[in-house]
Formats: structure tokens, C-alpha cells, sequence
């Protein structure tokens, strides 16, 4: 008897949270944003949910930014990584210019709930003073494409 | 108090795992019952073990003279409770999660806002680093730094 309320109960609980603060489970880059990374007072967090995103045909909007030093950023590597394995397409880009060095990831995951999902990261480099400003940006909504989220954003 | 979140979370993995002691089991319901803040991970959890908490005092033995009485009682009313309010809550959070809810929230450093304004300013900034990253674009742009010039 004790074991089901305390399921039924857990069950309930979960089922309370916030979509939004669910949405990224199964993600390992959920760690970062879960605060286990990078403390949350180094970064800047954004969610939106709502009619703002509907010209982005997007439902959900999780943005972080934060400076990280360079055994931070090699974690992130790793938890990016591992989310790559999982993603159905990715694209990424590096630049060059002058003082700066700059590497774009994009990926599509494997949708959830019936939404697609997508995930984003920007690291960019100041070569000159050693530091590093990361952006990760998850992303759930009826967008079909990494494609046409691209265009959409643009 | 990081030693002790760390306590906390590794006391909630083997609750679920079913290895905490009774006494050990107290300490968690202590501690959400206490704790004023919580990091985001544990905060889903509190409602469920102040609830615990709230059921197993209900559950306690009741003194051996009384308890052949009123036990029966007890569980039925607990037991109904708890279903009352599964029920309820089930149908609540169902017919929420119907609508789509809007939600603009930001923590700069640590400190929340929901200032619509500056939120979206916050979104656009990262869409934008990433919407103007593209292979082609670069090409395009140092072709023509090096030829429009």
C-alpha cells in the first residue's frame, strides 16, 4: 500500500513540474542546464513560451549564456557530444576572422510529445584575451527541419 | 550546505531505490520540510515528500489501547485522501497542460526577471548569434572583404 502512494505520489509530482523543466530530459547537455555545469549566477537564462514563437513555428524557447574557462568549455565538448550520437541532423561551422574563433553546432533530436526538438551551441573564442562566451539554445516546436528553422530565424 | 545537498541527493537516490533507512528516510523529510531554497532539480520532489511526511504520520501506530478502534478508520480516510487528491490533481494539471501557457522568465547572474521586454531582448541576442552563423555566409563575406574593397 505504502509503495503505491509513494509511486502515485512521485508520478503526480512529475506530472506537476513545468513542461519546460522536463523538456530537456534525456539530453545530456541537461546537466548544463540544470546548473550541475556552470552555477546559474555566471549565466544568463532565457525561457519563452507562448505566441512569440509562433512566427518561428516554435513552442518552446530555452536559451543560456555564460563565459566559461577552457576545462569547462572541454565539458561541454563532452556532453555535446554525446547528444550528437543521438541527434537525426547536425550541422556545424567554424570561423576564423582576426582575433576571434568561432564554432556553431546545430541539431535536430529525435522529436518528443510530437514536437521536434533542437539544440544549439555557439562558442566563441576572444584568442586575444583567452576567454570563451558559449550560447546553448534548446528548442521545441512544430518546425520540420533544422533547414527551415534557419531560414525561419534568419 | 553543498555537502549536504550532495547528502540530500544521494538519500534520494536510494529512497527510490528503496535502501533508505527509517531514520534516514526522517532526515529527507526534515530537510524539504526545513530547506527555505532548493536547487532546481530536488524542487520537483518537495510537494512528494512533504506529503510523505504528511501520510506517514497518519499511517503512525496509533497507542495499543485505541488502535484496535480506530486503525481501520485511519487507513480507509488516508487512503481516500490520497486518491482524492490524485483524482483532482490529475484533472487540474490534464486541463492546464490543454492551453498553451505563456511564459517569459530570465536569470540574469542569478536574478530573475519576467520583464517581457527584457527577456525578448535576451532571446533575440542569442538567436541571432546563431541565425547569422552559416558556412555559405562566411564564404561570401570574405570573398567579398577581399574583392569589394
Amino acid at each position: 500500500m505504502r509503495r503505491i502512494i509513494i509511486f502515485s505520489l512521485f508520478i503526480f509530482h512529475l506530472s506537476f513540474c513545468p513542461t519546460g523543466a522536463l523538456a530537456q530530459t534525456g539530453l545530456k547537455i541537461n546537466e548544463l542546464f540544470q546548473g550541475h555545469v556552470i552555477p546559474q549566477e555566471r549565466m544568463i537564462e532565457t525561457r519563452v513560451r507562448g505566441k512569440t514563437l509562433e512566427k518561428y513555428q516554435l513552442t518552446y524557447y530555452r536559451s543560456l549564456r555564460m563565459n566559461v574557462t577552457f576545462d569547462e568549455n572541454k565539458l561541454l565538448g563532452q556532453l555535446l557530444e554525446q547528444d550528437k550520437e543521438i541527434s537525426i541532423d547536425m550541422r556545424s561551422y567554424r570561423e576564423n576572422p582576426h582575433s576571434w574563433k568561432t564554432y556553431t553546432c546545430k541539431m535536430q533530436l529525435p522529436s518528443s510529445n510530437g514536437k521536434n526538438r533542437f539544440l544549439c551551441l555557439q562558442e566563441k573564442w576572444d584568442v586575444r584575451h583567452e576567454k570563451c562566451e558559449v550560447t546553448v539554445i534548446y528548442m521545441e516546436g512544430t518546425v520540420e527541419s533544422l533547414e527551415e528553422l534557419e531560414k525561419l530565424l534568419k | 550546505m553543498n555537502d549536504n545537498i550532495l547528502k540530500i541527493r544521494t538519500l534520494v537516490d536510494r529512497f527510490f531505490d528503496g535502501e533508505t533507512t527509517l531514520s534516514e528516510e526522517q532526515q529527507l523529510y526534515e530537510f524539504f520540510r526545513e530547506a527555505r531554497e532548493l536547487p532546481e532539480d530536488l524542487m520537483p520532489l518537495r510537494e512528494m515528500f512533504l506529503d510523505l511526511a504528511a501520510v506517514q504520520q497518519v499511517e503512525k501506530p496509533l497507542p495499543q489501547a485505541v488502535q484496535p478502534v480506530r486503525r481501520g478508520w485511519f487507513r480507509w480516510a488516508a487512503a481516500a485522501a490520497v486518491a482524492l487528491l490524485i483524482v483532482g490533481a490529475a484533472v487540474t494539471v490534464f486541463s492546464l497542460r490543454a492551453q498553451p501557457e505563456e511564459e517569459y522568465v530570465a536569470y540574469i547572474y542569478g536574478q530573475r526577471t519576467t520583464d517581457q521586454a527584457v527577456v525578448l531582448d535576451e532571446m533575440q541576442k542569442t538567436m541571432t548569434a546563431l541565425a547569422s552563423t552559416d558556412g555559405s555566409d562566411i564564404v561570401e563575406e570574405q570573398l567579398k572583404s577581399m574583392f569589394c574593397n
